[in-house]
């Protein structure tokens, strides 16, 4: 074999120690390296150690509860589950990531649009697709029993409205996010809402992250209840008796709102067409509309209680003068406005019991434009009622200096003069409190709000003299026992109301529609001490019959009919009675 | 076989530095790997028993015996590797295991042994300065057919480990400028196939992704960033014995294998990497400066081509897992899970004491 010369091994030693020193410095330039990676970048490495593993999510606290004024529940927040998925735990090749969806569809009831949108998600590269949401535990539980990889139920808060679209529109509803979309909800979203809670969750690094730990930073805070004033048995009243209207009459929307003038509280708010909170958002945009609220038109007939009391309070008419009406028209501006029937001379209440335009023109004239100007703004038209709903319309009163030759008949009879149903409700409450402004509310209670001002704060203000307002309403009286206002007659009770029949104005033709109309009503019950005042409108009845008297009136009476039974205020003993209103049945009014 | 001057011989501390290594890959690997199913930790330990084994049946034949041996060894190997490729079953991406009941092995990882005696008995007969050019030939054909097979198969990580026994065995049978530039030549060529030809796409994008490991944080360069981050937090003194966030939470990837100096990095810091570095120093050093005590030619090379070995093996390892080398899959030595690697070192450093043991041996 080959020994090693001396020679030889002293060449290979110096070989070796060439490399080896090469080597080395190698490796010394390695410890830098590790150097600057464990010593130098140590503090913005160990951050993202942290950014890795700790997230912070947000706790998601219970929304408040609103109930009725009977704290009744309308809205509550239940537990519910979401079924998420995570493709990627499946499996990796597309067969393999589907098969837990088929094997979960006919629990879940999945379509094929869904298995469609799902097949989507996997394919985009989604981590989380949610499958299924706000499904019920059982549902859940039955899922999870499966045990299929990749599907997870985390829980989660949804907003259940239990009545379904019982008060819809007071209520409003939440978006998907749980953050209140209209109505109360939204109006409080703050207050119910509560506050957001914070927690350190940690992760791990398998797959898409799982978390394994988590620890609450900042508690979340429970959302506060809201008690409205709403009664639930009235509400049920108010839409069931409008949902009939409505389609008895073919309208194409209607509104009814009931009050306690004494209180000012909102007893019951209801429009139709109508939408279900529960399957929110609606089909339409339309069905969330709050007309009550929200909705404009020129009030008509209904207005000239705003004219009598501009009369009555300014006195430039006496209780007994008469006016002739005998022409069953009017000049106006040199234009003819017309009554739909010749009544020939009537009596200053007359006037107002048959809902004479010839004559609340008259009266109108002999008010003058400053004098019906003041009381426009007395009744508070042209300004929000404060009601606790969101974008609630101010209407809009014409300013003085805009008025037109023809603006004060105008505006004597209800034209020109844009309102909402709840303004008019607010007028009628002014009257039977004896011409005391009460403000109207919807929200009755709530921890999360400073309390309501009560009966006796000094923000209650005298807008009509007790006299005038007495007298107004024993016209109204009159009008329903023989007037206009007479199909809301309720036996046994005494009932105050004035009638309206709007042309609504057509942009296009620019000038009044004779065949499409606004039919209102609006009173209330019991005269002597009022529990309910009530607002009817309907618009574009679609039958024969489209005169407030004809189609909004009964509404009125069978709400009254209901709703005094439910608040079980007795009938009085029914008096003896002269048969005298027969042969009146042609009389109606505009 | 063995007389008792030659006991006396056996040079024990390289033997003790081997296993004090191995010990703390077997704790390291126990801290990667506790908490999930598979008890590597003991399996490693049965595998530093068998591998301690091999190292004294390697002591207890010559050296000699099995460089003659060689040329047979290595054609049974290269027959078992191109098998292994036409009948082998794919396992973690590559047709490299055999599987023997509970145990599996890579046959590749003993090859490179034998590829090692190959060269020395080849080297062992060249007694010129420099080496010729047909001497440079027959050497590079027998490195690049085993490696060939392997890059096939396809490991490239263990496929690279074969270059260092070639450049050590040139390196010490000295090149003049000519085989310098034929090498750095034929290099290039390589590479250029390599690229256009036989890399795959997930291995083009390790390298590409080398130079910007940043962009693309789940995507290729989450392994090398995740080791980074793991050693980077480390600090100074680490986070402690299974106290190491990255590799406890599996943000680290193959942390038992091929990255288990990041674990290392992130539980023990700079001192327990500067430690493990200073030990690396001693093992290797002793074994370089074993090279000239070896009785003929064939000894040095063994002993040499040992040493560059492994010293390869750890500088691309740890330069792969700061992010300074794609990443390959070398494993390494002593530390990294892995029975056939553990073996092969064991087998190795066997051969290095062999050589050093038989010094004094007249013939």
């Amino acid at each position: 074999m080959n020994i090693a010369t001396l020679q030889y091994q002293k060449k290979i030693r110096q070989r070796t120690k060439i490399l080896a020193l090469g080597l080395a410095v190698w490796a010394l330039g390695i410890l830098v390296r590790l150097v600057q990676l464990q010593v130098i970048s140590h503090v913005p490495l160990s951050r993202q150690v942290l950014s890795q593993n700790q997230a912070q999510k947000e706790i998601i606290p219970e929304r408040g509860t609103i109930y009725d004024r009977n704290e009744v529940i309308l809205a509550q927040s239940i537990p519910s589950q979401t079924i998420y998925y995570s493709p990627a735990l499946a499996g990796e090749k597309p067969d393999e990531q589907m098969a837990p969806i088929l094997q979960i569809r006919p629990v879940l009831g999945l379509g094929p649009r869904d298995i469609e949108r799902i097949e989507a998600a996997i394919q985009k590269g989604i981590a989380h697709i949610p499958l299924k949401k706000k499904i019920d535990r059982e549902t859940a539980e039955r899922i999870m029993s499966l045990k299929l990889s990749g599907i997870s139920a985390p829980e989660e808060v949804m907003r259940f409205y239990p009545k379904g679209s019982l008060a819809a529109h007071v209520l409003g509803s939440v978006d998907t996010d749980n953050k209140g979309s209209g109505g109360v909800e939204y109006k409080f979203n703050s207050v119910l809402s509560g506050k957001v809670g914070k927690k350190l969750i940690l992760l791990d690094g398998r797959g898409p992250r799982r978390e394994y730990h988590d620890e609450i930073l900042e508690p979340s805070a429970r959302g506060e209840d809201i008690v409205l004033t709403l009664d639930e048995n009235l509400q049920y009243i108010a839409e069931t008796e409008l949902a009939r209207a409505v389609r008895d009459h073919d309208a194409s929307w209607g509104t009814v709102i009931i009050a306690n003038p004494q209180s000012g509280d909102v007893l019951a708010l209801a429009n139709v067409p109508t939408f279900d909170p529960n399957a929110y958002p609606p089909k339409t945009a339309e069905d969330e509309f709050n007309r009550a609220v929200r909705h404009l038109y020129d009030p008509g007939s209904t207005f000239k209680i705003v004219t009598a009391a501009a009369a009555l309070e300014n006195r430039p008419v006496s209780r007994d003068e008469t006016f002739d009406c005998s022409r069953g028209s009017i000049e106006s501006a040199g234009a003819p406005i017309r009554d739909h029937k010749n009544f020939g001379l009537l009596k200053f209440p007359e006037v107002f019991v048959h809902s004479s335009n010839v004559g609340a023109i008259q009266i109108g004239r002999r008010v003058g434009r400053d004098g019906l100007y003041k009381t426009i703004k007395a009744f508070r038209f042209g300004e929000k009622t404060g009601i606790e709903l969101p974008a609630e319309a101010a209407g809009l009163v014409r300013p003085l200096d805009e008025w037109t030759r023809r603006s004060l008949d105008s505006v004597s009879i209800g034209y020109e003069t844009l309102v909402t149903p709840l303004q008019v409700l607010q007028a009628i409450n002014i009257l039977a409190n004896g011409g005391i402004r009460i403000p109207l509310h919807i929200i009755k209670s709530s921890p999360g709000l400073p309390a309501r001002v009560s009966r006796a704060a000094p923000d209650l203000e005298q807008v009509l003299s007790p006299r005038t307002a007495r007298e107004i309403v024993s016209i109204l009286e009159k009008a329903v026992l023989e007037g206009t206002g007479r199909e809301a007659e309720v036996k046994g009770y005494s009932v105050a109301g004035k009638t309206g029949t709007t042309q609504i104005y057509d942009p296009a033709l620019k000038c009044f529609s004779t065949t499409r109309h606004i039919a209102s009503f609006v009173g209330f019950a019991p005269v002597e001490s009022p529990q309910i005042s009530i607002i009817v409108v309907l618009n574009e009845p679609k039958t024969d019959e489209y005169y407030g008297g004809q189609v909004a009136a009964p509404v009125f009476r069978e709400i009254v009919k209901r709703a005094l039974r439910y608040l079980e205020i007795h009938p009085r003993p029914e008096p003896k009675r002269t048969v005298i209103a027969a042969g009146h049945g042609a009389e109606e009014e505009t | 076989m063995i007389d008792r001057v030659q006991l006396r011989e056996i040079d024990w501390v390289l033997i003790g530095l081997l296993l004090v290594n191995s010990v703390i890959g077997i704790l390291l690997i126990y801290s990667s790997s506790q908490y999930q199913a598979g008890n590597f930790y003991l399996r490693q330990a049965i595998w530093l028993v068998i591998s301690l084994g091999a190292l004294f049946l390697v002591l207890s034949i010559d050296y000699k015996i099995l460089v003659g041996f060689s040329p047979y060894i290595y054609v049974l190997f290269i027959l078992l590797l191109i098998g292994l490729l036409v009948f082998g079953r794919v396992i973690s991406g590559a047709k490299s295991w055999i599987r023997l009941a509970v145990f599996g092995g890579q046959p590749s990882e003993l090859a490179k042994v034998v590829v090692l005696l190959v060269l020395a008995r080849i080297f062992a007969e060249f007694r010129r300065t420099y080496v010729s050019l047909e001497f440079g030939l027959l050497s590079g054909a027998v490195v690049f057919a085993p490696m060939a097979v392997v890059a096939l198969q396809p490991d490239l990580g263990t496929a690279i480990s074969f270059l260092p026994l070639l450049l050590a065995s040139l390196v010490l049978a000295g090149m003049n400028r000519k085989m310098l530039a034929l090498l750095l030549i034929i290099t290039f060529l390589a590479g250029f196939a390599g690229w256009n030809y036989f890399l795959k796409d997930y291995q083009k994008q390790r390298l590409t992704t080398l130079m910007n490991p940043g962009q693309d944080p789940r995507g290729s360069g989450y392994h090398v960033l995740q080791s980074k981050i793991a050693i980077g937090s480390g600090g100074l003194a680490g986070k402690g014995f299974k106290k190491g966030s990255q590799s406890q939470l599996r943000f680290l990837p193959a942390r038992h294998t091929d990255f288990i100096f990041s674990v290392l990095g992130e539980e023990f810091g700079f001192v327990g990497v500067f430690f493990v570095f200073l030990s690396y120093f001693f093992f290797l050093a002793r074994i370089f400066r074993s090279v000239g005590k070896s009785r003929d030619r064939a000894g040095m090379y063994i002993v040499f081509m040992t040493a560059c070995l492994l010293s390869f093996q750890f500088l691309i390892n740890v330069m792969m897992i700061v992010g300074l080398f794609p990443i390959t899959g070398v494993p390494i030595p002593m530390l990294s899970y892995g029975g056939s690697s553990l073996l092969t070192t064991f087998i190795a450093v066997g051969l290095v004491v062999n050589v050093k043991m038989r010094r004094f041996v007249n013939v």
